[in-house]
């Protein structure tokens, strides 16, 4: 008898010191998050946003708290229908009472902390304790996908929760509240109906394969559904490389330790393969849409990856090897590589655009008569926000996408007068938006390249507006 | 008190000191066909300078554009010059350095074959790749330190499991590492090797597994900080080093014919028989790693993600580290064989091919290497720049005279071979061939003030490259402040804005 009170004393003592490590991970989380808002607001005299994207949301949580839910996108070409999606609307009411920027600081942060601890339980109900979880739950607090995802205004920040919470539910099994909050990912777009399907298919593949032909269809018919209003639009523009991953190598993905701690996680967990078939699904899954379609998914692949990279480093610490001195400075190495990683990022974030610069050329556009604005697509959203005046592209989907992407690139790099001229008639544009990371290799190195040689052209064109980092010009109509 | 020791003076080892010398010299007389260093080897000079003066390199100071690199290589020559005037330093320590693969080579090709005479031709292979001569005789080029560490990490990896040799292994990886980024190149051939290992059915054991994953993350690590801009500003193609495409020809794909001359016949083809024999017919740790290394460094010739000379350099010294187990092989056999009374006559004629395609190669570019060294009267009209103009001035020189800028005139460069950081170097080599080419003055003026240049180094071989016999626009606003007798520096006398 005493032995057994000691052994419970023992394990709530453990409990308590995991959950107090928890809760310092949480704390860990939270600054990781507000830092670059933190470092902007303090020493830069850039606006406290960050992202690209992040003023588009912006922008539409805006509309909707000024109005009625919007029903198209008029500050694009041809406008661009507009598919009600439940973060905006988070977002709007949260800014009532807390104003636009700071309910656009606080949502992901608080989304984040919330999907942390749901992800936290769900690895406990997967049997994941102690170091083990601590560790997957460090490494995912410190991957740039996370700190991106829950940094900046994002719909994929409240997917996730949703994601986490409802599987949650499921595992506790309080099934009916769990297919209530999963199945309203499915206002978020093909994407996350697909990802969904995948992730209840890998569950009761596992748990209950009776349920399995029922939630095929059930599956089917929810996704049918969302295809037809969802088909890609409000998705990003793909932009998918292998560079794009890794962050070390300036993409928005993984520390190229938390790579080699994955492919290590691997390999030991392959012994124990059916009890992670969840995570090998998710992986294959989002592996691949990231390869084709890059982006938004490597929001959800940074979950999968901490279960493997927290697998890795868990084995690779616990274990016992022939070479000690060698796993000690092994270990030293991981924590000062990852910590490098994501501080690198957090810099990266906290100096990224828009600058100072950019607002207020675009803040002087908003004062100037109205006509649209034609730049690279990555300024769009940016153009939008600042300077309130239609752009051709931005960074989402438009439905003839394929043909004004290639009309932006043959403006952007042609050298005939005569063949930019008449695109920029066919668009009807009336500014020319070029910014300093055109001229240094987003578009552009050479000052006499493609539309930088065009703009020579007094006769066609004027400078409207010039300082070091952007030019505005405005194109005279024939 | 007697000392009871005895010092046993072995054949093998006077042979191996032997050709260490043979080696050394070989070196030494190329080194000394010249008195100057190969174009870039002054900036190795001159990152030596700023050790010796400040105790640290100069990653930016008067460069075009930021020049990260691993600085150990310089910090060790700046070491050897508190003890000795630096151009004999310069001169001598790579070389010594270079030759000390024979002893490294010797220790690998020994643990591999078990064969003292094998050993000893593995080494003698290694003292005499041409391409490593040519690379590393004159050039200052950090490969002269990487190469010896690279042959010593193999020989501590194959020994590993020997605690004496891990600590060893950790202090010569971060040695490689702080010396050349290609420590990448080592620590991917020994990931090839678990590959190789694994395809073939073997298991690498537990000692191999633990200190090749501690390789990875430390070279990693390493190499990303050093280089982090760099990543950071080109992602992946850091690998081809931001160089414009037309400039690329030197990661140009290399033929055969090419690969036997700068390695040598004998040693590719021995090579390349154990390379095929362990592949496909034996199986032996020792020699897989070997092998994995090279065919990790074919890889990277292949994808074009390497320098034609390095990579030639590191297959070659790995063939020729191999070459000891193929000559092991060939003997053995022939002394089986009913051919055994040739064995002198073999010997003699292989000796012969070795000397002729190897020894001879190395010998010869003594002569064929002015090309690519700097004139006297080219390093007289730096020289004078140091001299007379101003601190701030920044001069305008061919691509490949950048270095001379920086180190012997002391100024900022408008350009040189190092494109890494560059953002605009299109823009620049494109304004660069401008100069030399424009018929229009005012051109020439526009461009040498967007760059505020303050003068303009014109060499005859720089024009020659070009096919031009002078500069066509400094007749009136441009005035001859230097002729020496195939440098002339002109320098502007009037500005486009004014």
């Amino acid at each position: 008898m005493i032995r057994r009170g000691a052994g419970i004393r023992m394990r709530e003592a453990g409990c308590g010191l995991a959950r107090l490590l928890f809760v310092a991970l949480l704390a860990a989380a939270l600054l990781m998050l507000l830092a670059p808002y933190a470092y902007r607001a303090l020493f830069t005299d850039k606006p406290v946003l960050f992202g690209e994207e992040t003023y588009y949301h912006v922008r539409i949580a805006r509309q909707i708290l000024q109005g009625a839910i919007p029903a198209s996108d008029a500050l694009i070409y041809n406008s661009r229908p507009y598919f009600f999606g439940p973060f905006h609307v988070v977002l709007a009411y949260l800014s009532a009472p807390l104003g636009i920027t700071l309910a656009s600081v606080l949502l992901p942060v608080l989304l984040g902390l919330l999907s942390l601890a749901f992800f936290y339980l769900v690895l406990g109900r997967f049997g994941i304790l102690g170091a083990k979880r601590l560790l997957i739950c460090a490494l995912l607090v410190a991957s740039p996908a996370f700190i991106s995802t829950f940094s900046q205004p994002n719909p994929h920040a409240l997917a996730i929760l949703l994601y986490l919470s409802g599987f949650y539910a499921i595992l506790r099994r309080q099934v009916l509240i769990g297919f209530v909050v999963l199945v309203a990912t499915l206002l978020f777009g093909l994407f996350n109906s697909l990802l969904l399907l995948v992730l209840l298919l890998a569950h009761y593949t596992v748990q209950d394969r009776k349920k399995l032909v029922l939630l095929s269809v059930f599956s089917l018919v929810f996704i049918s559904a969302a295809a037809y209003y969802l088909l890609g639009l409000g998705a990003a523009i793909p932009e998918s490389s292998f560079g794009s991953l890794v962050s070390d190598l300036g993409g928005n993905g993984f520390g190229i330790f938390t790579f080699i701690l994955m492919a290590a996680g691997l390999v030991f967990s392959w012994k124990e393969r059916y009890g992670y078939v969840i995570p090998y699904c998710l992986l294959l899954f989002l592996s691949t849409y990231v390869f084709f379609n890059g982006g938004f998914a490597m929001a959800y692949l940074g979950f999968v990856v901490a279960v493997f990279s927290g697998l890795g480093l868990y084995r690779i610490a616990s274990a016992g090897w022939n070479l000690p001195v060698v796993k000690q400075l092994t270990l030293l190495l991981i924590v000062c590589g990852l910590a490098f990683s994501t501080v690198s990022y957090v810099g990266r974030l906290a100096n990224s655009g828009p600058g100072a610069e950019v607002v207020s050329s675009l803040s002087w556009l908003r004062e100037q008569e109205t006509g649209l604005v034609f730049s690279h697509y990555q300024n769009g959203f940016w153009i939008e926000y600042f300077s309130g005046k239609p752009v051709l592209l931005d960074g989402f989907l438009v439905n003839d996408l394929r043909k004004r992407y290639g009309d932006m690139q043959e403006i952007l790099y042609s050298r005939n007068i005569e063949r930019t001229a008449r695109l920029l008639e066919r668009y009807n544009v009336k500014y020319i938006y070029i910014d300093e990371s055109m001229k240094k290799g987003r578009v552009w190195w050479n000052d006499d390249e493609g539309l930088l040689f065009v703009l020579r052209n007094r006769e066609y064109f004027r400078k409207v507006y010039g300082t070091m980092q952007v030019q505005v010009w405005e194109y005279r109509k024939e | 008190m007697k000392l009871n020791m005895k010092l046993k003076l072995r054949p093998e080892y006077v042979l191996l000191v032997a050709v260490f010398l043979a080696s050394l010299a070989s070196r030494l007389f190329v080194a000394f066909g010249t008195p100057n260093f190969s174009y870039d080897a002054y900036f190795q000079l001159g990152q030596v300078e700023s050790i010796r003066a400040t105790f640290l390199p100069s990653f930016s100071r008067l460069f075009y554009s930021p020049h990260p690199f691993m600085p150990l290589f310089h910090y060790v020559l700046a070491f050897f010059s508190l003890f000795a005037p630096l151009h004999a330093v310069l001169k001598v320590v790579p070389n010594i350095l270079a030759s000390s693969s024979v002893f490294l080579a010797y220790l690998v090709s020994f643990e591999m074959t078990k064969d003292k005479a094998a050993a000893l031709f593995s080494a003698a292979s290694v003292g005499f790749v041409p391409v490593f001569i040519f690379s590393t005789a004159n050039t200052l080029s950090p490969y002269a330190l990487a190469v010896p560490l690279m042959l010593a990490l193999v020989y501590f990896f194959l020994r590993i499991g020997e605690n004496r040799f891990v600590a060893l292994f950790v202090v010569f990886l971060f040695a490689l590492v702080f010396t050349h980024p290609s420590a990448l190149l080592f620590v991917s051939g020994l990931l090839l090797y678990v590959l190789v290992l694994y395809v073939l059915g073997a298991k690498s054991s537990r000692s191999e597994l633990e200190i090749m994953l501690f390789s990875v993350m430390a070279s990693i690590w390493i190499v990303f900080l050093f280089f982090k801009e760099a990543l950071l500003a080109h992602g992946f193609s850091v690998f081809w080093q931001n160089i414009p495409g037309d400039v690329l020809a030197e990661f140009s794909g290399f033929s055969v014919f090419d690969a036997v001359f700068r390695i040598g016949l004998l040693t590719f083809i021995a090579g390349i028989f154990v390379t095929y024999r362990y592949v496909f017919e034996e199986r032996r740790r020792d020699v897989h790693v070997v092998i994995s290394l090279s065919l990790m460094v074919l890889a990277l010739l292949a994808l074009k993600l390497v320098k034609l000379d390095a990579g030639l350099m590191f297959l070659g010294v790995f063939l020729a580290v191999m070459s000891g187990e193929a000559y092991r092989s060939f003997f053995e056999y022939l002394g089986k064989s009913k051919a055994a009374r040739m064995l002198p006559a073999v010997s003699v004629l292989l000796a012969s091919v070795f000397i002729l395609t190897s020894v001879a190669p190395s010998l010869l570019y003594r002569q064929s290497q002015s090309g690519e060294v700097p004139t006297s009267g080219e390093l007289a009209a730096f020289e004078w720049l140091k001299n007379v103009s101003s601190e701030a001035s920044v001069v305008f020189s061919d691509v490949n005279e950048g270095h001379l800028v920086v180190a012997v005139s002391g100024r900022r460069n408008f350009v040189d071979s190092n494109f890494l950081l560059s953002h605009d170097i299109g823009q620049r080599l494109s304004d660069m061939e401008k100069l030399y080419t424009a018929k229009s003055q005012i051109t020439a003026l526009q461009i040498m003030d967007s760059y505020d240049l303050s003068y303009i180094v014109v060499t005859d071989r720089a024009l020659a490259r070009r096919n031009v016999l002078s500069l066509s626009y400094v007749a009136s606003c441009f005035s001859v402040v230097f002729e020496g007798e195939d440098t002339v520096i002109y320098e502007p006398l009037c500005r486009v804005s004014s």
